[in-house]
């Protein structure tokens, strides 16, 4: 702005400053192509920036478009007003009246002027004739005598080659006469009279008269004569005001073109100057506004992307700083909201974990579902309970489970109208059938409560009490068996003893016939009656209270002794052991398991009578199951196997396949194996034959005690 | 950033195109018009002095013309110079002598002044011609002494004659920056002594 008032300043002062102008110019051009170099690239950047959609880019297009025009168009309307005002205002300067009444003064001065030098002309004519022929000698005094009597100033006598042959001037003045110019002299030279009027420097001005002289005498060259005649100083001063103003005022007319160009120019460099200034300015303004906003949009992609730590320096304190400052706030509320979101996450998985694992270790199967009776979770004991892994329904109708199998039959359709019923709670009795025979389940369902928008589901819970029932049952049968044997036992030896008695009295008395009778009668009453004592007998061992006695023993010793008895059994079927190589001792009553092994095979052979080439496999195997060790003992045969329907009950007494029988061997051996802290499984072996399987638990302590029991056992 | 993308390096590429285009376009609205001509010039040596001898022809244009008629004062400035010419170095200057000529035209007596600035005398004449051949005789102009020349080595001698664009009225100054019209020179015409 300076350099454009100094600019400006020197238009309208031309003395100063004369030196910095000449640089003024090219400054401003230098300042202009460098806001425009830097306003090109501002442009070509933003530019770049809009094309990779960089956040902010279009925001500052706008604000740059907004505030270039906001400058534009006040800069251009003045800057339109101000050319019209200089192209009509310079003009108005100019007057046509002045400048003719200009013109009319120096016409006038010139006629007058003129009438003067016509008159001085006039007057000199006649006085220079005597010139023509004069001597070089008598001219000088011919020349005294012209000025003396014409008022001259100067005169001078010279020929066509300009040489001078006299001269005469005033006192004062130049020493060497100036002769007339080539044009002058040519014209004289042709005969013509030259009258003018010479602007003398610093002495206003004079009248220069050049006469031809032709010579009369022969041969004689011809001559000139200047003659200057000065102007009275009233009316060369007068004269030189009027050229003095003419020539200022024509200077002014000839420059009012360049003046107006001049300040056109000036005024389209300040317009430029400002113009470029105003966008990169606006560029600057966009770019500075732009950048809190910039960051704020950097800021908020980073917490969509969930990087909630973000923060953007506060460095301003407007409106936008305080934006900025409520956005570091929410990024942090949002941080720690997200902390604790996570640390609930993990509670809520704790708490998960926690309920899945007591879940997974109940001995209860627990199904949940929701309000549409879709299986949602379920834990591993109810899919052992229900022999089929739930966890592949989960998602599907429960309903579906009878597609699993066909023995969940029966559950489904008990439990599905007992939820739908609309019962909070409910229990009930569910008879599942399965391979390993019925089951008895105690089935409870619980409504959930509605939360909120969660719609509630149920809850089904449900155990296996088979072998509660069984127990109760083995409980039972033991009590009758118990009350049996006592009532029974008692009045049969009065029975037997009292129909030998009378066998022994009335046999003698009787005739052949009556005593065959007798005979016979007493006899069967006798084997009866000792039949109905080796039942009751079987019905006291069953109930009768144990007495065991445990030691360590080695259960392969055991079985290979049994096992040794049955080599040469009546049905001729092979009975072997495969027995494990490095069984650990357990803590057992020798004689019940004996009785426990007899019972075995022998229910074996018996099962096998009808087979041929059949043989019984006895054997053992040691493993491990969550730490605690076991040996498992199996029987196995190649008969029949055990009927499906009997399965579930083969442990109960009076459950028999055979004719013959109390029924009471398997309930027995189950008794045993139960004091023995074992369990006992019975199963059909896919291809043929029925499978016993017996776990018996091993104690860590005993097997530290093994050399002394094994010692003791040897002797 | 120190990476430039393509589209960055063609735009720099630009740039610099734009600104070779600015300087030739400077350069040719700044060409001066070889508007007058060294007709004649020769060096003579008057006692310990070294003095010149020297016609130019003076031609102005219409514009020029139009611009004295109307009153505007012109400056025009003869240059003399002697260098003594180095190989390798940039020629050394032994002397620099200048003559200004005054011409203006009288509107009341329809004369044109002639004025030597530096003897300070002034001729009239009836036309510009005239007035444009008397400036440009020039005679005896003392350029240097003798033994400012260095013994042994080339001098050259170059005159060169222009109009003093810096004496114009600023409106026209303003206007030489611009037209050929008004930067009215010889150029340097080169003479070894």
């Amino acid at each position: 702005m300076g350099s454009l008032y100094l600019l400006a300043d020197a238009t309208r002062n031309e003395t100063s400053f004369e030196e910095l102008h000449y640089w003024l110019l090219p400054f401003n051009v230098l300042l202009l192509v460098i806001f425009l170099i830097l306003i090109v690239f501002n442009i070509a950047r933003l530019g770049m920036q809009v094309v990779r959609r960089q956040p902010g880019s279009r925001l500052t297009l706008r604000l740059l478009l907004m505030f270039v025009l906001l400058a534009i168009v006040p800069v251009g309307v003045v800057y339109t007003f101000s050319i019209w005002l200089i192209q009509e205002g310079v003009d108005s300067w100019f007057d046509a009246d002045v400048e003719k009444a200009l013109q009319d003064s120096v016409d006038l001065s010139r006629s007058s002027l003129d009438l003067h030098m016509r008159k001085l002309r006039q007057q000199t004519e006649p006085m220079i004739q005597d010139l023509a022929d004069a001597t070089p000698i008598d001219a000088p005094l011919v020349i005294n005598d012209i000025m003396r009597r014409s008022g001259a100033t100067e005169i001078v006598l010279f020929d066509a080659s300009s040489r001078i042959i006299a001269s005469g001037a005033e006192v004062g003045s130049s020493v060497l006469p100036r002769l007339p110019g080539e044009t002058i002299m040519r014209l004289v030279s042709q005969g013509e009279t030259y009258v003018g009027l010479d602007p003398i420097k610093e002495s206003g001005l004079q009248v220069r008269l050049v006469f031809p002289m032709r010579s009369n005498r022969a041969g004689a060259k011809n001559r000139m004569v200047q003659v200057l005649y000065p102007i009275s100083e009233r009316i060369s001063d007068l004269a030189l005001n009027v050229q003095e103003g003419f020539g200022k005022y024509n200077e002014l007319v000839f420059l009012r073109t360049p003046l107006k160009q001049n300040f056109s120019l000036i005024l389209t460099l300040v317009l430029l100057l400002g113009v470029l200034f105003a966008v990169w300015a606006a560029f600057y303004s966009a770019r500075k506004l732009v950048a809190p906003i910039k960051d704020l949009a950097q800021g908020t992609k980073a917490v969509a992307e969930g990087q909630y730590h973000k923060k953007i320096p506060v460095e301003r304190q407007d409106d936008l700083g305080m934006l900025v400052a409520s956005f570091n706030q929410m990024t942090e509320r949002l941080s720690l909201a997200r902390d604790k979101a996570k640390l609930s996450q993990r509670l809520i998985d704790s708490q998960r974990i926690y309920l899945q694992t007591i879940l997974e270790n109940l001995s209860s199967g627990v199904i949940s579902l929701d309000q549409n009776l879709t299986i949602k979770t379920a834990n591993a004991t109810a899919s052992s309970i229900l022999n089929m892994d739930i966890n592949q329904f989960v998602g599907r109708d429960i309903g579906q489970l009878s597609m699993g199998s066909e023995n969940l039959k029966s559950f489904c359709d008990q439990v599905v109208p007992m939820m739908q019923s609309g019962e909070n709670k409910w229990q009930t009795e569910i008879k599942l059938l399965s391979e390993d025979g019925n089951k008895m389940l105690m089935c409870r369902g619980v409504t959930l409560p509605v939360f909120g928008e969660q719609r509630g589901g149920y809850t089904l819970v449900f155990d296996d009490i088979t072998e509660l029932i069984r127990a109760q049952r083995d409980s039972a049968w033991s009590e009758v068996a118990r009350r049996l044997a006592h009532e029974i036992k008692n009045p049969l030896t009065p029975i037997q003893l009292s129909a030998e008695r009378l066998r022994g009295k009335l046999l003698p008395e009787l005739k052949d016939q009556e005593a065959n009778m007798l005979e016979r009668s007493t006899n069967t009453i006798v084997e009866q009656v000792e039949s109905m004592k080796a039942m009751v007998n079987d019905f006291a061992d069953y109930a009768r209270v144990p007495q065991i006695e445990k030691v360590a023993l080695d259960l392969n010793k055991l079985i290979s002794e049994v096992v040794e008895l049955y080599q040469d059994n009546n049905y001729n079927i092979n009975v072997h052991a495969i027995l494990d190589e490095h069984p650990p001792l357990i803590k057992g009553d020798s004689i019940r398991l004996r009785q426990l092994m007899h019972n075995l095979i022998k229910n074996a052979l018996e099962a096998m009578q009808d087979e041929h080439n059949a043989s019984v496999e006895v054997a053992t195997k040691c493993f491990d199951i969550s730490g605690v060790s076991f040996v498992s003992l199996t029987v196995k045969d190649q008969g029949p196997g055990f009927p499906n329907e009997l399965l579930g009950r083969l442990f109960e007494p009076y459950v028999t396949t055979k004719s013959k029988g109390t029924g009471l061997g398997l309930a027995i051996v189950k008794k045993i194996v139960e004091e023995h802290g074992g369990t006992i499984q019975a199963e059909n072996d896919p291809v043929k034959g029925a499978k016993i399987k017996i776990r018996l638990p091993v104690s860590t302590m005993l097997e530290i005690q093994v050399p002394e029991n094994i010692q003791g056992d040897a002797a | 950033m120190s990476y430039l993308s393509y589209k960055e390096k063609l735009l720099n590429t630009r740039v610099i195109y734009l600104i070779c285009a600015t300087f030739f376009i400077c350069e040719y609205v700044y060409a001066k018009s070889e508007a007058f001509e060294i007709n004649y010039l020769n060096v003579v040596k008057i006692e310990d002095e070294l003095r010149l001898d020297a016609e130019i022809a003076y031609a102005l244009n219409n514009e020029v013309k139009e611009a004295l008629v109307n009153g505007i004062e012109m400056i025009f400035q003869v240059e003399v110079q002697i260098k003594s010419k180095h190989k390798w170095f940039w020629d050394k200057t032994i002397s620099s002598v200048t003559q200004n000529h005054t011409l203006k035209y009288h509107a009341l007596s329809k004369q044109y002044l002639l004025e030597n600035m530096e003897t300070r005398t002034s001729d009239t004449f009836p036309d510009l011609e005239s007035a444009l051949r008397q400036q440009g005789k020039i005679s005896a102009m003392y350029i240097s002494e003798i033994q400012n020349l260095d013994e042994g080595s080339n001098h050259i001698v170059q005159i060169r004659s222009h109009l003093l664009t810096d004496k114009l009225p600023l409106p026209l100054k303003m206007k030489s920056y611009f037209s050929k019209n008004w930067r009215l020179s010889s150029g340097w015409y080169i003479w070894p002594l």
